[in-house]
Parts: structure tokens; C-alpha cells; sequence
């Protein structure tokens, strides 16, 4: 080998560097709390743990470095790696190790922003959710399914609170009645629908949410939606539910529903009009998908493009880019801090549980 | 070399070196010096830059520690024994190893060549990296979860990459004399070449491999190969040497793998990165009612996005409105067999010749098994 042991002892530094800089980078994020917006939650342990053998790997070489640097004679370290990858001249150095430092440096440097409105719209919005189920949207769907009589007081005696999130449905499926019980103490919101004297039976609530196999998660978590005032579209379920209420949409038109995400505006909506979006991502932000809710609002100028929001409103439809959509009509709005952990995934217990 | 050149490189070198720490240690208050760079598309190729990479690292570093491993405890005569000699049980081998070894792309090359230097075949290897990220319980899982609603999409999928892995390999069997890969060390040939100091091993190992998956030269293949990768691996795979020494050679493997798949992933990265950034969907939504365009553009699709296997069908379920399920299936089936990120992986480790021939017998392959699928109306 041409090496000097010195020249030897530089290459391992180097790689020793790099491979802690890629290291510290994961920790630097992890320890920011920025690592969300670039790794969903369930990816995240096996980043962390790639953190700890790029260290390992790391301070290997640092010793490798140090025993080239000390032993003059035998150039190839402890094990004689013989350095088969290592670019001989200098400037093919810093080339090859630049081009390492080059992800570090952006890391660091470049501050971390969410993606928003900008990013949506390059890959743009799913508006229509109902279509990632069902091929044919069911625009038509009135003339196939009969309409139940109690559709035109489509609300429940129960009333539900409005801001808390879902997780008690968790392991609670088909015992709606307990829901009922843990909702019924709670204050109606004024500006609630009418409510109905009676319970929906199983059979309407049946027709109401007609399913066939591949629906029938969404028919079970719409029947369980639909017996609640407000529609929470909570971000553990963000797409799931827009999904429900997409696909069941004759059964809850009429219904409060309430949302957060960023404002998201295209060219092609109307002056008061808006998304409501946030990103859906499975594994790392490069499959970010946005999803998002139209909604209109006379304020529409009060909101910035980008900002997050948290709305209330009734939920309706409008035509846009030729095909019928859910649209928001908001009633109430409350703008709120970019939540930590910005994305949301697709549920993978989702429709499990309903099989139990 | 001259001297000045020298004495300039290795001080902007230790400039570098300096900034690098300096950036390491002090990273959170530059991110707030540098605001001028706040800019919107900048930071969107950052998330999408440094996410491909971060989400990749723990799979690159499985596949070159389970390669280093590979390198240090299996001997070539147990991967030759362990291999399926008739070429059906081979191919099938090949096509359904992911059930056993679900890795994805990133992790999977490095593996394959230390397999390949061992003695497997080269077709199986190649038809495991073009299936593994397909076939395997993971990815299953993650397609029949995104495609709930249209499960004979999901079945599709698998299907379909199972039958063009087949036929691949098959053709690879048929077609394929030569070791497709490239002749070793290409850094360490060029360095000596360079340098004019060359070093035995690295030239003697470029010609090596006269591969060994046809008839009759199959045992002088193989010895030639086994000669050779002895020579040149004579300090590590000594069989009698102690655990212990055996193992201590492992995390310079590691390293070595890493830096040369590296460089790799991360020009797949930037370049995925740049393209998510500044290609908007809007631009392309015209094609999707054209057969032919609509397959062609989702493959081309799926080859620039460079998404992990098992993410992919959640982004293809959101092109649900826009696009055929025959489309998508072809972005579902291409995209893991073949992507940018994959192909610059691939130029690492096979020559370049070879991975520009396969990859269009892959989109050629995919595009013909969709639109079959399509009129036979399987999907």
C-alpha cells in the first residue's frame, strides 16, 4: 500500500467524523423533537437504534486511527483493512468525504420546517378520501340505497364532548351503549343539532352504512361516529375517519364536525373556500401523502395559507374539479400552535379491532 | 503531485474538517444564525433529503453488518452447498427468499454481492433483490392494509411480482455468462492506477468470477472464483482463525460497506429529494387517462420517488382517484424492483452495462405483466 501511516491515520478520523456526525445528526433531532417531522413514530426506534451502531462503528474507526497514527510500521491498523475504499489523492479526499459532509451540513444547517402548503400542493391534496376504498365514487349512491326514514334528524340523544380525543373507543367496539352512558353527563353544545327521541335501531343504522366486505370497517367505525353529536377527526384516525365520513356521507351531512390541520389553498377554490390538510406518512416524510377536508368560511381572509387551525362547522358538499366532495361549513375557529408531531399515519389497528 | 497543490488541499481539508465539527457541536444555535436561508423549497428538500437517508441508514447498516458477518463466519463451500443447483428450484428460491429474509432494498445489495463473492449464482441473487422488497410478510401486510377496499389490487401486486421475478429469472439463467459484477474495488484500481503502485489483489480479483450457472464449466468456475477470493481475502476468512479475531475484522467491513453504499444512497437521496421538491402532480394528472401513458408514467413515477416497499402502497391508495388500479399496479410492482435510489445502489456494486439491460427488462417485463393483468381483468 502507497499510504503513509499518517495519511492512513487521516482517512479513519475522517470516516470516524462522518459516521459520529450522522450519529449526532439522529441524536440532535431525536433530542429537538424534530425527529417527527422526518420519521413516523413506528420507524423511530430503529433510527434511534442505527444512532448507536453508527457510534460503535464509529469509535472503531477512531481506534483504527489512532493505531495507524502510533504504529509506523504496520500500516493497516489493528486488522489489517488494507483500506481498499480509501481515495488516494487529496482532493479525491475531499470529494469523497464532502460529498458525506454535504447531508451533515444541510442536517444541521438548513432550519427544520414543517411541510405545508407547498409541498400539498405539489403532491396535491386528496380531497375525495373515499376513493383510496372505493373505485367508483358513490356520487350515486341515493338511487341504490333507500333512504331510511330518520335521516332527516340524523342526530343522536347523546351528545359528545368537543374536544377530547377518541381513545376510549379503543376495545370498546360494539358497546355503544357505555359510550352513551360516558357522553350523556357531558353539556350539549348550543349550537347543536336538534336531537332525536329515540335511539336509531340496529336495522336503520343498517342501512344507513350499507357495506360490503371490503367497506365494512368503515360501515362499523361510521355507525359508531354517527352516534355521536360531533365528529371528531382526531389525528390518530385523521384519514380514517375523513375516509368514513366521505363514504357515508349522506349519513352525516348535516353533522358537526371538527378538524386541525394547516390551511391549504390552490388555485381552483373559491374566495372563502380552504383546505383543511395534514400529511399522512407510513414510514419516512419522502411518502408524505397531504389529505385534507374543503371548507368554507366568510372569514376565509382572516386565515393565513399555512397557519394551523383547529375548526368546527357542519359538514356538507360542493362540487370541485368536477367531482362532489365534503366541504366544512364553518361555524368556529380557533387557531393553534403547529402541533410536535405534525403528520399522521394510517391506523394499522384500524378495522382489527371491529373483527373481535 | 505537487507540493503546493498538496499543502493547499490539507489545509482546506482541515478547514472543512474544523466546520464539520463546528457544526456538529454548535448545530442548533447556526440553525438559528442562518434565517436567510429560510426559504419554503429549501426546507421541503431538506425534510425529504435527510428523511430518504435517516430512514434508509438502519436498513444500509443491517444489510453490511449481516454482510460482514456473512464475511467472516460462512465459508463459500457452505453458501455453494446451501444453493439450489437445478435452475427451477433456484429461480423459485431466488423469487421467495424475502419470505425468509425480509430486508429491503437498501440492505439487500450489500448483502447479495458478499453472497454473490461467496458463490451463489448470480441469478438468484438478482431475483432475490428484484423480489425480497415485494415478497416478504412486511410488505404484505403493509399492501392488503392500504388496499383493504380493493384487495385483488393487493393480490395483484404479489402476483405479478412474482411472475416477472420468474420470468427474470429465467432469462438471467439463459442470458447471463458473466458475473455482472463489477471488477472489485473500483477505488482501490483506480488508486493504484493512479498512483502507478498496483496492488496485486485488486487486479487479479477484476477478473475473476467466470460465473458459475451454466452447465458444464460449473466446477472451474467455481474454483477459479474460490482461488481467487482467497487470495484476496486471505487476512479475514482464514478458517482457523479465532472467533474472536474473526469478529474484530467485522466493524472495518462495516465501515469500508458503508462508505462505498453510501455514497450512493445519498446521491439517490438528493436527487429524489430535488425531484419531490420542484415536479408537482398537477402537471401530470392529463395522462392518466391514456392505457399506455398512465402505466408508463406511474412506473416512471414510482422510479423517481424511491420509496421504501413498504410505505409505497399507502401513497399509491392516494393516487386512487387519478389513476386506473392497472397503473397503479405497475407503480406498486416497479417501484420496488427498480428505482433511482436502487439503481445508484445497484452502479456501486454491478457493472453498468449490465444494470442498464436489466433495469429495462425489468420496466419492459412490469409494463407487459400489468396490462395482461389489466385485460384479463385481474386487477
Amino acid at each position: 500500500m502507497p499510504k503513509s501511516s499518517a495519511a492512513l491515520a487521516f482517512h479513519y478520523l475522517a470516516r470516524a467524523i462522518l459516521l459520529s456526525g450522522f450519529a449526532l445528526l439522529i441524536v440532535h433531532l431525536v433530542r429537538s423533537g424534530n425527529l417527527n417531522l422526518y420519521i413516523a413514530p413506528r420507524m423511530q426506534l430503529i433510527v434511534k437504534l442505527s444512532a448507536l451502531g453508527l457510534y460503535a462503528v464509529a469509535a472503531h474507526q477512531l481506534y483504527s486511527a489512532i493505531r495507524a497514527f502510533f504504529d509506523k510500521d504496520k500500516h493497516g491498523g489493528p486488522d489489517c483493512d488494507c483500506m481498499h475504499e480509501m481515495p488516494v489523492t487529496w482532493g479525491k479526499s475531499l470529494l469523497f468525504y464532502g460529498w458525506f459532509a454535504l447531508p451533515l451540513i444541510i442536517g444541521y444547517v438548513v432550519p427544520d420546517g414543517l411541510l405545508g402548503s407547498s409541498m400539498a400542493s405539489a403532491k396535491g391534496v386528496q380531497f375525495a378520501p373515499q376513493t383510496t376504498v372505493v373505485s367508483e365514487p358513490r356520487t350515486a349512491r341515493s338511487e341504490t340505497v333507500p333512504t331510511p326514514p330518520s335521516v332527516e334528524l340524523p342526530s343522536p340523544s347523546a351528545s359528545a364532548p368537543a374536544a377530547e380525543p377518541d381513545p376510549a373507543e379503543q376495545g370498546s367496539a360494539g358497546t355503544d351503549a357505555t359510550e352513551q352512558e360516558a357522553t350523556e353527563q357531558e353539556n350539549r353544545k348550543p349550537d347543536a343539532p336538534v336531537a332525536l327521541d329515540r335511539e336509531l335501531s340496529p336495522e336503520e343504522l343498517d342501512l344507513l352504512f350499507p357495506s360490503d366486505n371490503f367497506t365494512e370497517a368503515y360501515a362499523a367505525y361510521g355507525k359508531k361516529l354517527f352516534l355521536r353529536d360531533v365528529v371528531q377527526v382526531t389525528p390518530k384516525r385523521f384519514i380514517e375517519t375523513l375516509t368514513t365520513v366521505d363514504l357515508y356521507r349522506d349519513a352525516f351531512l348535516g353533522k358537526t364536525i371538527e378538524i386541525s390541520g394547516f390551511v391549504y389553498r390552490e388555485s381552483g377554490m373559491g374566495p372563502q373556500q380552504f383546505g383543511i390538510s395534514r400529511f399522512a406518512v407510513a414510514c419516512c416524510s419522502a411518502d408524505a401523502s397531504p389529505y385534507g377536508v374543503m371548507a368554507t368560511f366568510a372569514g376565509a381572509d382572516e386565515l393565513e395559507t399555512d397557519e394551523w387551525v383547529s375548526v368546527t362547522g357542519t359538514l356538507g358538499t360542493t362540487m370541485y374539479n368536477d367531482i362532489e366532495i365534503i366541504q366544512i361549513d364553518i361555524a368556529d375557529f380557533v387557531r393553534i400552535p403547529a402541533p410536535g408531531d405534525p403528520y399522521v399515519s394510517p391506523d394499522f389497528d384500524f378495522g382489527l379491532e371491529q373483527l373481535e | 503531485m505537487p507540493n503546493g497543490w498538496m499543502r493547499w488541499t490539507t489545509a482546506a481539508a482541515s478547514v472543512v474538517c474544523a466546520a464539520l465539527l463546528a457544526l456538529i457541536f454548535f448545530g442548533r444555535d447556526l440553525s438559528e444564525w442562518t434565517w436567510t436561508l429560510d426559504n419554503t423549497k429549501l426546507q421541503n428538500f431538506k425534510i425529504i433529503f435527510i428523511s430518504i437517508i435517516l430512514e434508509a441508514l438502519p436498513f444500509l447498516l443491517i444489510g453490511v453488518i449481516v454482510s460482514a458477518l456473512l464475511q467472516a463466519f460462512v465459508s463459500d463451500e457452505l453458501v455453494r452447498k446451501l444453493t439450489p443447483r437445478n435452475p427451477v428450484a433456484g429461480v423459485l428460491f431466488g423469487a421467495l427468499l424475502g419470505i425468509i429474509l425480509p430486508l429491503c432494498e437498501c440492505g439487500m445489495i450489500p448483502i447479495v454481492r458478499r453472497l454473490m463473492r461467496k458463490g451463489l449464482p448470480a441469478y438468484i441473487g438478482l431475483i432475490y433483490i428484484v423480489a425480497g422488497p415485494i415478497i416478504n410478510p412486511v410488505v404484505f401486510g403493509a399492501t392488503f392494509q392500504a388496499f383493504r377496499a380493493n384487495e385483488s389490487l393487493a393480490y395483484s401486486r404479489f402476483y405479478l411480482a412474482f411472475f416477472v421475478s420468474v420470468a427474470l429469472g429465467f432469462i438471467l439463467y439463459d442470458r447471463l455468462k458473466q458475473s455482472p459484477l463489477k471488477p472489485d474495488r473500483p477505488a482501490a484500481i483506480s488508486a493504484s492506477a493512479q498512483s502507478g503502485t498496483a496492488s496485486g489483489h485488486s487486479h487479479g480479483h477484476g477478473q475473476d468470477h467466470r460465473h458459475d450457472d451454466h452447465g458444464h464449466n460449473h466446477h472451474h468456475g467455481h474454483q477459479h472464483e474460490h482461488q481467487h477470493s482467497h487470495h484476496h481475502e486471505h487476512h479475514h476468512v482464514d478458517s482457523n482463525a479465532p472467533f474472536l479475531k474473526k469478529l474484530s475484522a467485522t466493524p472495518s467491513h462495516i465501515a469500508d460497506e458503508f462508505f462505498e453504499m453510501g455514497k450512493y444512497l445519498i446521491l439517490g437521496s438528493l436527487i429524489t429529494g430535488l425531484m419531490q421538491t420542484f415536479i408537482t402532480r398537477s402537471s401530470f394528472a392529463a395522462v392518466a387517462d391514456h392505457e399506455l401513458l398512465s402505466h408508463l408514467f406511474m412506473m416512471a413515477f414510482a422510479y423517481v420517488l424511491s420509496l421504501c416497499s413498504t410505505s409505497d402502497a399507502f401513497v399509491a391508495a392516494s393516487f386512487g382517484n387519478l389513476f386506473p388500479p392497472a397503473a397503479l399496479l405497475s407503480f406498486l410492482v416497479l417501484g420496488p424492483m427498480l428505482d433511482l435510489k436502487n439503481t445508484l445502489m445497484m452502479l456501486a456494486v454491478f457493472r453498468k452495462k449490465f444494470v442498464l439491460k436489466f433495469s429495462l427488462l425489468i420496466a419492459v417485463l412490469v409494463l407487459i405483466g400489468s396490462i395482461a393483468f389489466d385485460r384479463l381483468g385481474i386487477v
